[in-house]
């Protein structure tokens, strides 16, 4: 029932922002399509890729649009949200609206993923896909509430973020290969925790295969955050009304 | 004058600034149950602060705070509710943020007919004048079950029928109260509802006054 009113809520929420719109919040699966296909169709060329590509770009755009909405929605979450943290409202509600908001986001452009999937795809590892997307889901979370009372506390982290998150899409292999590095330089990308994300649901969707090391990698970020979730964010969360 | 019975919460010697600006000031007060309290004062005279610190929002006081029971805070919901929706989805919306997961629907459409809002069901909130806003926010409120209130004034702008309906209303609701405590420029209001006034300046109680009632 509880989860329900949410579920709901939050559809709302995503809803209220499309307004006048007569697709309403179909626009968001429709700008991913337009958005892959775009990009699909001119970097196809410019990187002389074969006609895979577009598969492996849809599932990096797909997890990039997921987690740069995540990071960008929670930094500002509580501080946009302070007159109701004003009323007594526990403010755990708020950021679970945000997180059902991004998770309605993240299967509606999976839709059009499955699209793709079906007519690009030969091999499938659907529970390796399964796990690595509720793996992903519950590390978006945690990292979201760390990131929302870092933010709230220092306003400029929000503003640093953005702009690290503009240099962490060139530095991730969203719309090129790996293979395109230098040798000198690859080895760089074992620090980037988005390239062992990317990973996880290649291999998953294109290879059929189960990435060990991209969900060793996944669920230490989850053990390690919430750690410090439990530590430090839920009490600091739970105080936050008198920090706006 | 009745006799003092238990002690809800106490406040000793309680500081509080906001962005080093001090906005309570060595406040020391003992509630009781029974205790209906209408806070009075001018402007930034430290009413809602008080509130927001027996509700728990503002923690990081100093002095000493001990309150025994969970406080219902009543405050403008107008930041709850969303402009684009219709009046039973932002009612909803607002129990969602109180934590209310059901409600008795046919009592619900009873207060939406007295508060003659069942016309404007399929309206957008934003659609509806400031004082039908308000009647949906209280009518929100007045679907909830509390023991011990506290309010902070925000139907200033309602009509006289709504004023009416309200008082009408929250009268069963606050003399049923065990404890409450109202801030409120409206005497007749305090008057009304209350047996004890705290008079508060620039951050400090400056008057405690108990009514014979």
């Amino acid at each position: 029932m509880k989860l329900l009113l949410l579920f709901k809520i939050s559809l709302q929420n995503l809803i209220v922002d499309y307004h006048h719109s007569m697709i309403s919040y179909l626009w968001i699966p429709l700008s991913f399509m337009i958005l892959v296909f775009a990009q699909s169709f001119f970097l196809k060329d410019i990187l002389a890729i074969d006609s895979t590509f577009i598969i492996y770009l849809s599932i990096g755009v797909w997890i990039w649009n997921y987690i740069s909405l995540a990071v960008t929605s929670y930094g500002d979450s509580l501080f946009n949200n302070h007159v109701i943290l004003n009323m007594k409202i526990n403010p755990h509600r708020i950021l679970h609206i945000l997180h059902f908001r991004l998770l309605i986001t993240f299967f509606l452009n999976l839709v059009i993923l499955g699209v793709f999937i079906l007519f690009f795809t030969i091999q499938f590892n659907i529970l390796a896909f399964l796990l690595g997307s509720l793996t992903l889901i519950i590390l978006v979370h945690q990292v979201g509430k760390l990131l929302s009372i870092i933010s709230l506390y220092y306003r400029d982290i929000t503003q640093l973020i953005n702009s690290m998150m503009i240099v962490l899409f060139f530095l991730s292999p969203i719309i090129w290969y790996p293979q395109q590095l230098s040798a000198n330089k690859l080895y760089l990308l074992q620090f980037n925790p988005v390239y062992h994300i990317l990973n996880v649901f290649r291999d998953a969707i294109m290879k059929g295969s189960f990435n060990k090391e991209g969900f060793i990698i996944m669920t230490s970020l989850i053990v390690l955050v919430l750690i410090i979730n439990n530590l430090f964010t839920n009490k600091q969360i739970s105080n936050c009304a008198t920090k706006i | 004058m009745q006799p003092k019975s238990n002690k809800v919460a106490s406040l000793l010697q309680l500081s509080l600034s906001l962005k080093n600006h001090p906005v309570l000031q060595d406040i020391t007060l003992d509630i009781y149950e029974g205790d209906k309290i209408g806070l009075v004062g001018p402007n930034g005279s430290g009413k809602t602060t008080l509130l927001r610190v027996l509700a728990g929002i503002y923690k990081d006081f100093s002095g000493l705070l001990d309150v025994k029971i969970n406080y219902f805070f009543l405050s403008s919901p107008g930041s709850v509710t969303s402009p684009h929706l219709k009046i039973i989805d932002n009612i909803k919306r607002i129990f969602y943020f109180y934590n209310i997961s059901s409600f008795d629907e046919k009592q619900l459409f009873h207060y939406l007919e007295e508060f003659q809002l069942t016309q404007y069901l399929t309206y957008d909130l934003s659609e509806l004048s400031q004082g039908f806003q308000l009647r949906v926010q209280i009518v929100a409120y007045l679907m909830m079950q509390f023991d011990h209130a506290l309010i902070d004034e925000f139907f200033g702008f309602g009509d006289r029928f709504v004023m009416e309906k309200f008082e009408e209303i929250l009268n069963t609701k606050l003399i049923q109260a065990n404890s409450l405590v109202i801030a409120s420029h409206n005497q007749q209001l305090i008057n009304k509802f209350c047996n004890r006034i705290i008079h508060l300046d620039k951050g400090k109680i400056i008057k405690d006054e108990q009514l014979n009632k």
